[in-house]
């Protein structure tokens, strides 16, 4: 086995409380939203709402990246990770592979919810007395990916640039730290104006002519619309911030 | 094998080593000494690539310390370093997935001889048996160096001297280089061919252990109280 999946692997199954967790909530609070539809009814249950509580996991995942780091310095078990004969960009690339990894999966599973969801809300239109619903399974994919894949990449990098800035800071880490998070989200509000000036990119109304579901767009769903520059910064900002601390990791890492 | 130059190591508030400088010949079997926070363990921390350098160099068998040397080197820190979720066949097996050559059937060999079970969780051993399990991931591969911090302190004393013993005399492979650091001198007397005292991070005395005896007419334990006072 090689040594990357040998320590990716390591990383799941050191958190697999919250693997195993954190996904079956989210399929227990989508079967709850799917199965509160009931035959013949023409308004859908509040119970329905529960689709989209999954999503506010992804808040998790920056915490679970940084407690990932503190739990091997807090067991001493940095000790046999820095002594491995492998980069510590690949220790850290692999903690958060693991925590990408769990945050794609609640967004696979939330999302898969969610279009059952929706399915279940367009059969009702036609009883409550409704146009056809204005957008598709695939607007729905496109607009939860690009919105939760943005606050993961962002939030996902900012705890990596905070790793890795614990293990310079001795002092005042928590102030440190804040004091990054506050640094980065500057960085990313304040150039986002100028970066939607450099790129542009499309957004997603581009797919509002395709429909795969057969169902006939009248009217473009707004509320749905997305530009992919805000996701492309989101990418690079995030990417930018982890990379950061994989650096400080690389160098400043020890026992 | 070794050749540290002018190394220091500072701590905000603290100088660990102080420029000291070693040189270790390949099969050697050496003794670090000295009392509590005299620098044996950050000695150990930088030759196993698990610390930096403040200033100066340590390089093992020609590279500068790093992923190379680390291919070469056993470490075994003073602290349990080892998943206490996971079996301890499965430490091994993850340990053996970075290193060629590692040899599970030493692993259960060794295992059966310190009276640890593979098949128990780290987590339920005993300070005495994760020690144990040190030593084990230790010597199951082929390494060149080994650097053991104070690999006795939570074994029981009955048995300190005997594993010591077996290990050097039959789980030693080839030219391993040892290095051992303990302030436990009675116990490694026997087992170690040259030592050096640290105290305060600086080299005190440094020699080959029959040649210091003669030289001051006294056993390796009085030298250590002497250098320590």
């Amino acid at each position: 086995m090689n040594t990357w999946k040998t320590l990716y692997i390591k990383e799941i199954k050191d958190n697999r409380t919250l693997f195993i967790l954190l996904p079956s909530v989210t399929v227990f609070l989508e079967l709850v939203a799917v199965l509160s539809f009931e035959d013949g009814q023409s308004i859908p249950s509040a119970h329905a709402l529960w689709s989209v509580v999954p999503y506010s996991f992804v808040l998790v995942l920056p915490f679970l990246l940084i407690h990932s780091f503190a739990q091997e310095i807090k067991g001493q078990t940095h000790y046999l990770l820095l002594s491995l004969p492998v980069s510590r960009a690949q220790v850290f690339a692999a903690k958060a592979a693991a925590v990408t990894t769990l945050g794609l999966v609640l967004f696979a599973l939330s999302t898969a919810g969610l279009i059952a969801v929706f399915s279940e809300l367009r059969a009702l239109a036609p009883l409550a007395d409704v146009q056809s619903i204005p957008f598709t399974t695939m607007h729905i994919s496109v607009f939860t990916g690009a919105c939760y894949l943005s606050a993961m990449a962002l939030m996902l990098g900012m705890a990596g640039g905070v790793a890795g800035l614990k293990l310079v800071v001795r002092r005042f880490a928590g102030l440190a730290s804040a004091a990054f998070v506050l640094g980065v989200l500057y960085c990313y509000f304040g150039t986002l104006p100028e970066v939607f000036g450099w790129i542009d990119l499309p957004d997603n109304s581009l797919l509002w002519s395709d429909s795969n579901s057969g169902v006939q767009v009248s009217m473009s769903p707004e509320f749905l619309k997305i530009n992919f520059t805000f996701f492309a910064h989101s990418l690079i900002v995030g990417l930018a911030s982890m990379g950061i601390g994989m650096w400080l990791f690389e160098k400043r890492a020890e026992a | 094998m070794i050749e540290v130059r002018n190394l220091w190591k500072r701590y905000p508030g603290v100088t660990a080593l102080g420029g000291i400088s070693l040189t270790v010949e390949k099969g050697q079997v050496m003794g670090i000494l000295g009392e509590n926070g005299s620098g044996k363990s950050t000695l150990f921390k930088i030759l196993a690539g698990v610390a930096h350098a403040s200033e100066g160099s340590a390089s093992i068998s020609g590279q500068p310390v790093g992923i190379q040397t680390r291919r070469i080197t056993s470490y075994l820190p003073e602290v349990s370093p080892f998943y206490d979720w996971m079996l301890v066949s499965e430490q091994l097996e993850f340990l053996a997935a970075f290193f060629p050559g590692w040899d599970m059937d030493k692993s259960h060999e060794l295992l059966g001889l310190m009276n640890v079970d593979s098949h128990r969780k780290v987590g339920t051993l005993s300070d005495g048996q994760r020690a144990r399990l040190k030593v084990v991931s230790a010597f199951s591969r082929p390494s060149e160096l080994v650097l053991m911090d104070e690999p006795l302190g939570r074994i029981d004393p009955p048995s300190r001297r005997r594993i010591l013993e077996t290990l050097l005399s039959e789980f030693r492979v080839g030219e391993q280089t040892i290095l051992i650091s303990t302030h436990l001198v009675s116990e490694v007397e026997e087992l170690i061919e040259e030592v050096v005292f640290l105290r305060h991070g600086e080299i005190a005395v440094s020699g080959n252990i029959e040649e210091l005896r003669q030289n001051r007419g006294m056993s390796l334990s009085d030298i250590f109280e002497e250098v320590v006072s």
